[in-house]
């Protein structure tokens, strides 16, 4: 029934006594294009085709402010959703800000999450590498269900919790996936002629991506404070999305046409969190690269650029290190 | 009783089932396992959760006045994670220091023989209060009907010691909103204001049919006054969204939201086929508006009524008997639950100055 319209504010679905999200779009657009113009090929899109937009961003400052510094002592830890295990002619996702990280000093890993476990078994997984390690200040960036586990992680485990100093959703199931509360969504996240193996790994973990579990859960966990949040959602016109995620667009339009494939653009912020922005793709290209044609359809992928995710990943980065800076000094 | 709004309905409903029927729905689940929701605009101030002593109070009154338990339990929807009442509190006592203000929904203009809760009026009254409802225009924007209640408040005559609330249902919220922005020197006399079923972030109904309406609506509602014709796009989710973000509420009013929520037996005839494009969409909603867009930000939440979207402060039921009614044939006790909201309202209103 809604129209896939641009001229609307950043909104959120949110249960009672949720904290309120900050907006940070404008200095996060202000990065992101800054460090974009800087990289080989930056004019294939503009910035401003790959954040979208809304009513109700604000202005950016005049004059416009440099670019923070990077803080390498920070340990930053990839946590892959459902895509970790299996891939659909995807690379590994966050494969190429890895390294991009590591260049910039970073102690830089992908946590190794289990796609077919429960989200608090990830999360008990999680907070075993934390402790084990000698990382003190952590920034926490997941992916889809990566989010979620991050979360459950910070709430059951407040020894870990503690040593993280930021947590960044990248198109995080926040509030879940509609997708994975009917059959008939199940039936578009795993069509048939998929890895067999994977799909029904997949499918174990549907129970913890179901709107109301998620919601519930939020409104019963309260997150601590600190560490920060930052999200970062997606959305994207059908057409220009990975074949595969076009069907899921098209039933998740019920619900907003502004969705990313899996979930829509008001399901993807974290209570409390700084909203960052909302990148112009979909589910998988904000996280992975396309690398061969796919399995099930060999469908091509279409002429879209791919989506500059490592600049994505370090614009938040630096924006969160922007944050902790000025909360250190008390601003 | 003008029906001239069925045929409109009737030719809406059959358009929104034509759009609709090859979907299956996504979205499946129960009441109790959902916790209430409000779809915020970023920046705004969430809800607060007060469901636990506004159950205490309406079920309290609905047992002093003879009904089941079990029957007051249905009448308000329990969603997930309800806190339990602390202590088992007594019911407040009225303060007719409260004056209310009623102001109805869309289209209420049109027909005059369905007024806002004709239960609930003599029973505040008989309570002490001074209640009246206020004439806005049914076809109008909320910044037409603004004014309407502009010159309410300013004829309200109110001292010291006493409180101005205003009531508004449905679109009547939004009525009540755009007033207290336009007008702020106004706004200052007012001390609460309680949404019931409130289009508050609109419906994505509004979307689809204001083209239609606006090409029928000289016909279908020709003996109601047009106002300047704009309701229907007022509605709209996207421009509801757009005003509560280029607008902050005051801060010195108490808010109060409560909800609406239907399970399909339980909608009107005349809705069913607007609520089956919704349920689409999701399975909470009353047969108008969704259970996510009916709460005002930063409001105390007292809960969600099981009534449609009519059926929960209009007496449609009694003079449509086929179109207005539902299959299940479920009524609600529309003077109970306004005694209740005024005794929650005299409640938490008595500490304020």
């Amino acid at each position: 029934m809604l129209d896939y319209s641009l001229d609307v504010p950043a909104q959120t679905l949110i249960p009672p006594g949720a904290p309120p999200v900050q907006d940070g779009r404008a200095r996060f657009r202000e990065i992101f294009c800054a460090l974009l113009a800087r990289e080989p090929g930056a004019t294939a899109r503009p910035c401003d085709a790959l954040l979208h937009r809304l009513s109700d961003e604000p202005d950016p400052a005049r004059p416009g402010r440099p670019l923070p510094s990077h803080a390498p002592e920070l340990t930053v830890i990839f946590v892959p959703g459902l895509l970790g295990d299996c891939a659909y002619g995807l690379s590994p996702p966050f494969e190429a800000a890895v390294p991009r990280l590591r260049r910039l000093g970073y102690d830089t890993r992908v946590a190794p999450v289990n796609a077919s476990a429960p989200s608090h078994a990830n999360a008990e997984r999680l907070a075993r590498e934390i402790v084990e390690s000698h990382a003190e200040r952590i920034v926490l960036i997941g992916h889809a269900r990566g989010a979620v586990d991050i979360l459950e992680l910070l709430v059951a485990h407040p020894a870990a919790a503690s040593r993280v100093q930021a947590v960044l959703s990248v198109a995080g199931s926040i509030n879940g996936s509609p997708l994975a509360d009917a059959p008939a969504g199940a039936e578009l996240l795993f069509p048939p002629g998929g890895a067999p193996a994977c799909t029904e790994a997949e499918r174990a973990a549907l129970p913890d991506l179901k709107r109301a579990h998620r919601l519930r859960w939020l409104m019963e966990h309260p997150l601590p404070q600190p560490p920060r949040y930052f999200s970062i959602a997606a959305f994207a016109r059908r057409s220009e999305m990975a074949p595969p995620l076009r069907a899921r667009a098209a039933a998740l339009a019920q619900i907003d046409p502004r969705n990313d494939g899996l979930a829509p653009f008001f399901d993807q912020v974290i209570p409390g969190a700084e909203l960052l922005g909302y990148a112009n793709t979909d589910h998988w290209s904000i996280a992975a690269a396309r690398q061969r044609p796919l399995p099930a359809s060999g469908a091509a992928w279409g002429e879209t650029p791919p989506f500059p995710r490592e600049v994505l990943i370090e614009a938040a980065l630096l924006r969160i290190v922007e944050a902790l800076a000025r909360s250190e000094a008390g601003g | 009783m003008s029906l001239l709004s069925v045929p409109l309905l009737i030719t809406l409903a059959g358009l929104t089932v034509g759009l609709t029927s090859c979907a299956t729905p996504l979205l499946v689940y129960e009441a109790s396992d959902m916790p209430p929701l409000q779809l915020a605009v970023v920046g705004q101030p969430s809800v607060q959760d007060g469901r636990a002593r506004f159950r205490e109070i309406f079920c309290e009154l609905a047992a002093r006045e003879g009904l089941p338990g079990g029957d007051c339990e249905k009448l308000l929807v329990r969603l997930a994670a309800e806190p339990k009442a602390r202590e088992q509190a007594p019911l407040p006592t009225h303060d007719p220091r409260l004056r209310i203000l009623l102001v109805p929904g869309g289209f209420a203009e049109c027909f005059k023989d369905a007024p806002l809760f004709p239960e609930g009026l003599p029973r505040l009254r008989a309570a002490g209060y001074s209640v009246s409802t206020i004439p806005v225009s049914g076809r109008s924007s909320s910044a037409f009907n603004a004014w309407r209640i502009a010159v309410a408040v300013a004829r309200m005559p109110l001292p010291p010691e006493d409180r101005l609330v205003l009531l508004g249902y449905s679109k009547g919220v939004t009525d009540i909103l755009e007033f207290l922005v336009q007008y702020p020197r106004l706004a200052a006399r007012v001390h609460a204001v309680v949404s019931v079923a409130g289009s508050v972030n609109g419906s994505p109904l509004a979307s689809r049919f204001t083209a239609l309406y606006e090409a029928t609506d000289d016909w279908a509602l020709r003996n109601c006054p047009p106002g300047d014709r704009n309701v229907a796009v007022e509605l709209g989710r996207e421009l509801r969204l757009n005003w509560l973000a280029r607008h902050q509420l005051p801060g010195h009013i108490r808010y109060f939201s409560l909800g609406t929520i239907a399970p399909e037996a339980e909608v009107a005839r005349a809705m069913m086929l607007t609520d089956g494009s919704l349920h689409y969409v999701d399975p909470l909603r009353d047969g108008q508006l969704l259970f996510y867009d009916q709460l005002v930000p930063g409001s105390e939440l007292l809960g969600y009524v099981r009534a449609d979207h009519w059926a929960v402060a209009l007496p449609l039921q009694e003079h449509w008997h086929i179109l207005a009614t539902n299959p299940a044939g479920t009524h609600f006790p529309r003077g109970l639950l306004l005694e209740a909201i005024m005794l929650h309202m005299s409640e938490a209103l008595a500490d304020s100055t």
